[in-house]
């Protein structure tokens, strides 16, 4: 497999543009020379990049697509509204439906706000908690993910100290350590904000153990802390209805992203009646966040969601190929962790923590075709199906024989 | 952290990381070792507050040894830290109190010569740069400084010692071009060493950088090490975060040495 393009496009970029491919998407966390870095077309679960290399994708653009690249019904919806106008002066009436739609899926939300990613949301969470209960300190997950802001950034430049004064972590299914911030900060404390499911990179996704959240939830309600429930990874992937639903608990806000509108720009947050007001006062705006275009984006995906039991589809589609990685995993003496929900899952040779044989691995699979990333969680998508997943596995045959 | 912290800790960076790469500068260096040809002496800087740092010279050959030597023939006092620190960025300071060897303070000459040159090196000019084997001890020197550096940082600043207690831990190997030595860190449950040549376990991360120039680029912090890793020019297998991770830790030594 030959990165020409990719290489040839990224040395412009490195002129340009500092790192030349910057975020998540850096060639410098994938696999460096041995990926793609341009990407040129994409349709259902595949996609072609500069040079021309085929791939069957397991990142889905990192999430947001999770109907397939270039779902008919969602691009003729998008076009339509296109054709109409998409950035008015004001909001169009697609907001309004959107927010009614989301407050009607997921049970304890009242409102609704957008924004355009993950980031914007979860950061303006933290504000409406601060707002409503005029105090400082945020608890999260160590190595959690929340976006780009200083708060949350896992990226160390620019920050100061300040930035990150009143943000304490605690480890995830540790209770002990959730308590004992609870306890040295709990008058001070405006909100706890988790992941349904924690996902870091380079490392095992890991589902709550029983009761965790909802011990959470039950002592962020005794002491008047805000729960937010950060959905960015999970939301309409693993519960139509919210993550929470599949865990058993139930915050005080909701954040969703990618999923939300297949590919189009749209993030959202949700909450309580009693979030109103605070959520009112906390301003909240940019200049494409009330574009039409991926509001109908979002209706016509979280539609088609529901119409075709996307969910359902996705746990089978991903229980299939988790559970064929494994077999080939065991048979070819590579055994394989598994980790995550089936359709949000991370997979990773076991036994080993420098990550080597899976970074050869994925470079295999890479070559072969399909795109497994080596350090990151990985998405399905409502395109993928079972033949796909069956040439995926007849693939990884392949290249385990081979390793 | 308070100005005397500050002070403190950049002290201890020109003691025991800058000083350092004398030692490496010797080893690589014919002209400097022709410096300290014949030259026979040890010497010591200490300060009041305790800190305390020996070089030796021997036919021609450097020997760092930190706090670790506890005399040396010839024994200079700062009485502060601040007074320490302004002498090695060579800003106006009372020289240090001889203690021990007033008599062969003559022979601290080459000393003096070797540490102007050494300047030459972690503070490279462009002109300097063009000279290939200028550039190879550069960087063995640099890099001296920066894993000494580090191991630092990691116990006497408050953010890097939090940082590299949650942090991920492993080993990392710097793999240079050619027949350059590489140098390793390991980084186990908080503490950290460092030291040159191939480490006795497997790396948990090994970084090469394919030239010199991307070397130094990388150590003195003048290039974007990610897009040399996707153009192949630095190259990063196996435990990413812990790369990624030092380079954070490396960056923040630039707040503190000149």
């Amino acid at each position: 497999m030959k990165f020409e393009q990719s290489r040839a496009l990224f040395e412009r970029a490195v002129k340009v543009i500092p790192n030349g491919i910057y975020g998540h998407t850096s060639p410098a966390i994938v696999l460096p020379g041995a990926s793609p870095y341009y990407a040129s077309r994409a349709q259902g679960c595949r996609y072609w990049d500069v040079d021309g290399n085929e791939y069957i994708d397991y990142m889905c653009g990192y999430g947001p697509v999770i109907l397939g690249y270039g779902h008919p019904e969602v691009e003729a919806a998008v076009t339509e509204q296109r054709a109409s106008g998409d950035c008015f002066n004001h909001p169009t009436e697609h907001m309004v439906r959107l927010a009614e739609r989301l407050v009607d899926w997921v049970d304890f939300a009242d409102w609704a706000v957008f924004g355009k990613n993950g980031s914007d949301v979860t950061t303006w969470s933290i504000q409406v908690a601060r707002q409503h209960t005029g105090r400082k300190k945020v608890l999260h997950i160590k190595g959690g993910y929340h976006g780009v802001d200083a708060w949350c950034t896992p990226g160390h430049g620019g920050l100061i100290e300040e930035d990150r004064s009143h943000i304490h972590a605690f480890a995830w299914n540790d209770l002990e350590s959730f308590y004992a911030l609870l306890e040295a900060y709990e008058q001070t404390i405006a909100a706890v904000i988790v992941t349904p499911f924690h996902h870091p990179s380079f490392a095992d996704c890991e589902l709550p153990q029983e009761g965790f959240l909802a011990a959470i939830q039950q002592s962020c309600h005794s002491a008047g802390i805000v729960f937010i429930l950060d959905d960015i990874r999970g939301g309409f992937r693993i519960h139509l209805g919210g993550s929470h639903r599949l865990f058993g608990f139930q915050p005080d806000m909701i954040c969703f992203c990618k999923a939300m509108g297949n590919g189009q720009p749209i993030s959202a947050a949700l909450g309580r009646e009693s979030l109103k007001v605070a959520a009112s006062k906390v301003f909240l705006t940019g200049s494409y966040w009330h574009n039409a275009a991926p509001m109908v984006a979002a209706l016509k995906t979280l539609e088609i969601l529901q119409r075709d039991s996307v969910v359902a589809h996705l746990e089978r589609m991903g229980t299939r190929l988790r559970n064929g990685l494994e077999q080939l995993g065991e048979q070819h003496g590579i055994p394989i962790k598994s980790s995550g929900p089936p359709a949000v899952p991370f997979y990773r040779i076991a036994n080993e923590t420098d990550f080597k044989l899976q970074q050869q691995f994925c470079r295999s699979m890479m070559a072969a075709g399909v795109f497994f990333h080596p350090h990151h969680n990985w998405f399905l998508s409502a395109a993928h199906q079972q033949q796909d997943i069956d040439e995926t596995l007849e693939r990884v045959a392949t290249v385990m024989k081979a390793l | 952290m308070t100005e005397c912290e500050v002070q403190h800790l950049r002290c201890r960076l020109y003691f025991y990381a800058v000083l350092a790469s004398m030692e490496t500068l010797v080893d690589a260096c014919p002209k400097a070792r022709g410096m300290i040809e014949g030259a026979a002496f040890s010497i010591c800087f200490r300060t009041l507050s305790g800190l305390r740092t020996c070089l030796s010279f021997n036919e021609g050959l450097c020997q760092f040894f930190g706090p670790r030597k506890t005399r040396a023939e010839i024994e200079l006092l700062f009485l502060a830290e601040r007074q320490a620190v302004r002498m090695f960025e060579k800003k106006l300071a009372i020289a240090p109190t001889p203690i021990r060897g007033i008599t062969r303070l003559s022979s601290v000459k080459p000393f003096k010569q070797l540490a102007d040159y050494m300047e030459c090196f972690l503070k490279p000019k462009a002109g300097d740069l063009k000279d290939a084997a200028f550039r190879a001890t550069a960087v063995e020197m640099l890099l001296t400084v920066a894993l000494a550096g580090v191991c630092q940082l990691a116990e006497y600043e408050a953010f890097a010692r939090e940082s590299v207690a949650q942090g991920p831990q492993g080993l990392i190997v710097f793999h240079l071009p050619g027949e350059m030595r590489a140098f390793w860190l390991r980084l186990e449950s908080g503490n950290l060493e460092w030291g040159r040549g191939e480490p006795s376990t497997s790396p948990s991360v090994s970084i090469r950088f394919m030239d010199t120039n991307i070397a130094l680029g990388a150590l003195l912090n003048k290039i974007a090490s990610q897009a040399e890793v996707g153009l192949g020019n630095i190259q990063v297998d196996g435990l990413v975060p812990l790369a990624d991770h030092l380079s954070m830790l490396l960056e923040r030594i630039h707040l503190y040495l000149e």
